[in-house]
């Protein structure tokens, strides 16, 4: 009888389309598994990869190794100098590039349908063979270091930074992920040909395809692209975080008309089996855009901010709950307050009823909305590729979410969210900022 | 732990932020190419598009009012900002932030944006919902309720919204900057968000005068693309827009520009600018007034000069010399007035902002002197074209695009026509295109610098 109740209630609360997305596991003549998904609206392809290993894995003292690298990759390789390599890649459109985050190391690769053989003969010139000439060498670490030395006054960049060594201390995701000018400097090309060859390897590859392709030649298209690749290289992990529960405020002293306000508590990871609930709850709080708590308390009622939100941030090795807002300096505390009050709120009683029943149905209508691209599409299949949640989670998501019950809910919300932990950082001018027993510190040196 | 962009955009991003001044949500729409568009009209003047798209099950509605910043009334500049604001506010029928909580909870989303010429409200949603959509949007183009308990608040949030784009923001301080000397008589020259102390005087009065003037269906142009058919569309708009009345006929009237007569300069320099940055602006003919084909010559030079990693400029400034981190070019013919060509660069580091400014003149005065080649005019064509193949890879792209153009004046018919008229552009089109625009009178540089450091000290 419960078992037929719950049932039904999915029923309920499902939406009624159906997403046509056929999702294909096929797997290469070398043996190379691809998610992939045919689409003949239009004559395009789009393929979203990745390895596990990003800045995060960086190694002290060379830091930042991972950002210049996703600059380099398509500046030359094998026989191809820069400028031929990037020719090849304009005259045809096709659309190459390369990101880090924190745990993995992605690129994304989209051309026309008949481009496909010379887009994976130069993906795979860039992963197995790239240069690193000493031109594209000093004219990117000559980018990322004017970016370096524009965060040191970026107060958002401030902000961030501050956060992150208050709630994670020496852990390598609290560094810099384009890391510090003298780390940056010490980067050598070696360094490079060492991340390349540490990094692409097949045992930590994945790979999504969508769009204007067939199986076969799909499975071609990977197997020139990466077949070469080696099977495997040693990669040490990243330890586990431990954030801070501490629950401290600072002030960074910094002439800004506007100040900013960076917060966060600890999280979960999105393994964790309470992940839907605390995710529902964090929607109701502070994520669900001018419907969330937060934003209609401190913009909607008051107008002290322009906007105001709260993220799960979920990584590997653990996870944050952070989130951040702007406003006049003398508004700060107020705006803090609210923040408090209503973390304290969520935690004592959970969202309503109500609120949850809208949060789900968000959820589970927002869904269609990740796949009106090709690119989109594969972005997420690879990113569902990287959390190891398995083929079938497209529909499996629907019924995990439609199944959270209010007490599910509830227990997430007391067991996570706790206003003794939050942590904030203001960017702003000290004088006018009224937040007794605030630790208040200079902005970190300037050049 | 903070990512950063490829650093290749590094130069690119700045300058991408100077545009920006102008509350965009926008997307950087490239260029319109042919997509299967249908259009027709109700009877009370309300234009309606259909971009069928059939990717996933989700629709796009945008409904673009013709009135934008530059329609305001002096003294309250930044009104259509405000309003838009404040249509969030509720209707009659519908509470305060009801619109948003009735989108969000069926997992849509709903914004809004502002720009000199458009005012744009747009939802993104799983089909299903189409007709609560534009059932709310057909109520809220006559229906909205404004009393001083809501909307002052609201006031607020928009002096918060400046001071988070703008003036913490030097870049944005240049751009407002910039436009404002290099248009100067034209409303374009104020800032599409407002002047502080003008914003801090708004009232209730005159957001509801802004929109009982411009916003009726015969001033508005309704745009649904995604999982739809024409019938779906026609059907439900039927139903919900056609009942509304057609509104006074509205006429853009806007101060013109006088002839050009003299080259200007604006300089801002803060001590938190780690990077210099330069722009240079030429007003530049626009599509709506071209008496030829000058708009697509103007779209073909940009790309021949800074289309991505094959451009010229990017070749001989970034490559070869070595003295640029980021050069771009941008043309915008689409505004409803004027048009713009548009020049970014940022030094290496160490570099000297004078000596690329030096570059890019010398980058011209070839240009002026020996126009394009054959094979720079052939390249920039078909790199164009595919990318008008890519743009129909999306869903909201081609809505917003379709929104921005016919709000702004042009037709459904120039927009298709768009890659035959890219085609037809020739050396001699271009030669001539930049001939016209680049005349020093024309012409507005910005530049932003760090502060130097005997000054930094003082109060």
């Amino acid at each position: 009888m419960i078992m037929r109740l719950l049932v039904l209630a999915c029923l309920l609360v499902l939406p009624r389309w159906a997403l046509a997305l056929e999702i294909q596991s096929v797997r290469s003549d070398s043996g190379i598994e691809i998610w992939l998904v045919e689409s003949h609206v239009n004559p395009i392809v789009s393929v979203a990869f990745g390895f596990k290993g990003g800045s995060g894995f960086d190694p002290a003292g060379k830091e930042g190794v991972a950002e210049l690298a996703s600059g380099l990759l398509d500046e030359g390789a094998g026989d191809v100098e820069s400028a031929a390599f990037q020719k090849r890649l304009t005259d045809r459109g096709i659309d190459f590039s390369f990101s880090t985050g924190l745990d993995d190391f992605t690129g994304r690769l989209r051309f026309l349908r008949d481009d496909r053989d010379e887009a994976a003969e130069l993906l795979r010139l860039a992963l197995s063979t790239p240069r690193f000439d000493s031109e594209p060498v000093e004219r990117i670490r000559n980018a990322l270091l004017i970016e370096i030395a524009q965060d040191e006054t970026d107060p958002n960049s401030i902000a961030g930074r501050q956060l992150e060594e208050m709630m994670l201390g020496e852990h390598p995701y609290a560094r810099p992920s384009k890391g510090t000018a003298p780390t940056m400097n010490a980067i050598t090309a070696d360094d490079l040909r060492q991340f390349a060859r540490q990094r692409f390897v097949r045992s930590r590859l994945l790979v999504s395809i969508v769009g204007d392709v067939s199986v076969e030649d799909a499975k071609g298209f990977v197997d020139r692209a990466f077949g070469s690749l080696p099977q495997d290289a040693p990669l040490q992990d990243v330890p586990p975080i431990a954030p801070s529960k501490a629950g401290r405020t600072r002030i960074v002293d910094f002439p800004v008309p506007q100040a900013i306000v960076h917060f966060a508590q600890p999280g979960i990871p999105r393994s964790d089996p309470d992940f839907f609930p605390a995710y529902l709850v964090n929607y109701v709080l502070g994520a669900g855009g001018f419907s969330a708590r937060l934003m209609t308390e401190v913009r909607e009622k008051r107008g002290l901010v322009y906007g105001i939100g709260s993220d799960l941030w979920t990584f590997d090795a653990g996870g944050l709950i952070a989130g951040q807002f702007q406003t006049d300096p003398g508004k700060v505390a107020e705006a803090i307050d609210i923040v408090r009050t209503e973390w304290r709120r969520m935690a004592d009683k959970g969202p309503t009823q109500q609120e949850l029943d809208d949060a789900k149905t968000y959820l589970l209508g927002y869904y269609p909305r990740n796949f009106t691209s090709t690119m989109e599409t594969a972005q997420v299949l690879r990113s569902l590729q990287f959390e190891r949640l398995g083929i079938d989670y497209v529909t499996r998501r629907q019924q995990e979410i439609a199944a959270v019950t209010i007490e599910d809910a509830r227990r997430a919300a007391k067991g996570l969210f706790d206003a003794s932990q939050l942590t904030f950082v203001v960017v702003g001018p000290a004088d006018r900022i009224q937040l007794p027993g605030a630790e208040v510190v200079k902005a970190p040196a300037q050049n | 732990m903070t990512g950063g962009p490829a650093a290749k955009a590094a130069g690119l991003l700045l300058a991408a932020a100077l545009l920006t001044i102008a509350l965009v949500l926008a997307p950087r729409a490239s260029h319109a190419e042919i997509f299967e568009a249908h259009e027709f009209a109700l009877p009370n003047g309300l234009t309606v598009v259909v971009v069928p798209n059939h990717l996933s099950p989700v629709v796009v509605q945008a409904v673009v009012y013709k009135a934008g910043a530059a329609d305001g009334l002096p003294g309250k500049n930044g009104i259509a900002h405000f309003l838009e604001h404040l249509m969030f506010k509720g209707t009659e029928t519908l509470a305060p932030g009801q619109f948003s909580r009735d989108v969000d909870k069926r997992g849509g989303s709903d914004n809004a944006y502002t720009s000199q010429d458009v005012t744009v409200y747009h939802q993104e949603i799983a089909k299903e919902h189409l007709e609560l959509i534009m059932r709310m949007e057909a109520d809220r183009m006559v229906n909205l309720r404004l009393t001083d308990a809501i909307v002052l608040p609201e006031r607020d949030v928009v002096l918060q919204e400046r001071g988070e784009r703008i003036d913490n923001q030097s870049g944005a301080r240049l751009g407002e900057a910039v436009d404002a000397v290099l248009y100067r008589n034209h409303p374009y020259r104020l800032p599409v968000i407002g002047w502080r102390h003008e914003m801090e005087a708004y009232t209730t009065e005159d957001a509801l005068d802004f929109y009982q003037r411009f916003y009726a269906p015969n001033n508005a142009v309704l745009v649904v693309g995604g999982d739809v058919t024409v019938e779906e569309v026609r059907r439900l708009a039927e139903k919900h827009f056609a009942p509304i009345p057609k509104g006074e006929t509205v006429t853009r009237q806007r101060l013109q520009e006088p002839p050009p007569s003299a080259l200007r300069r604006v300089a801002l320099s803060d001590e938190r600018v780690r990077q210099p940055h330069l722009i240079r602006s030429y007003l530049a003919p626009n599509h709506r007034n071209a008496t030829g084909n000058e708009g697509y010559a103007l779209t073909v030079l940009s790309e021949i000069l800074t289309g991505g990693t094959a451009g010229r400029l990017y070749l001989r400034m970034v490559i070869e010399q070595q003295s640029a981190l980021g050069i771009d070019t941008g043309y915008d013919g689409g505004a409803h007035d004027i048009g713009r060509f548009n020049f970014y660069g940022t030094p290496r580091q160490g570099g000297d902002l004078a000596a690329l400014e030096q570059e890019i003149d010398r980058q011209i005065a070839i240009l002026l002197k020996d126009g394009v080649t054959g094979q720079e005019l052939a390249d920039a064509k078909r790199r164009l074209q595919i990318a008008t193949v890519k743009a129909r890879d999306s869903v909201s792209g081609p809505v917003f695009m379709v929104a921005e153009a016919l709000g702004k004046g042009r037709t459904l018919a120039d927009m298709q026509a768009w890659p035959e008229r890219i085609a037809a552009v020739t050396a001699a089109d271009v030669l001539q295109a930049a001939t016209q625009v680049f005349q020093p009178e024309n012409s507005v540089t910005g530049t932003l610098l760090p502060r130097p450091a005997q000054e930094a000290s003082q109060p």
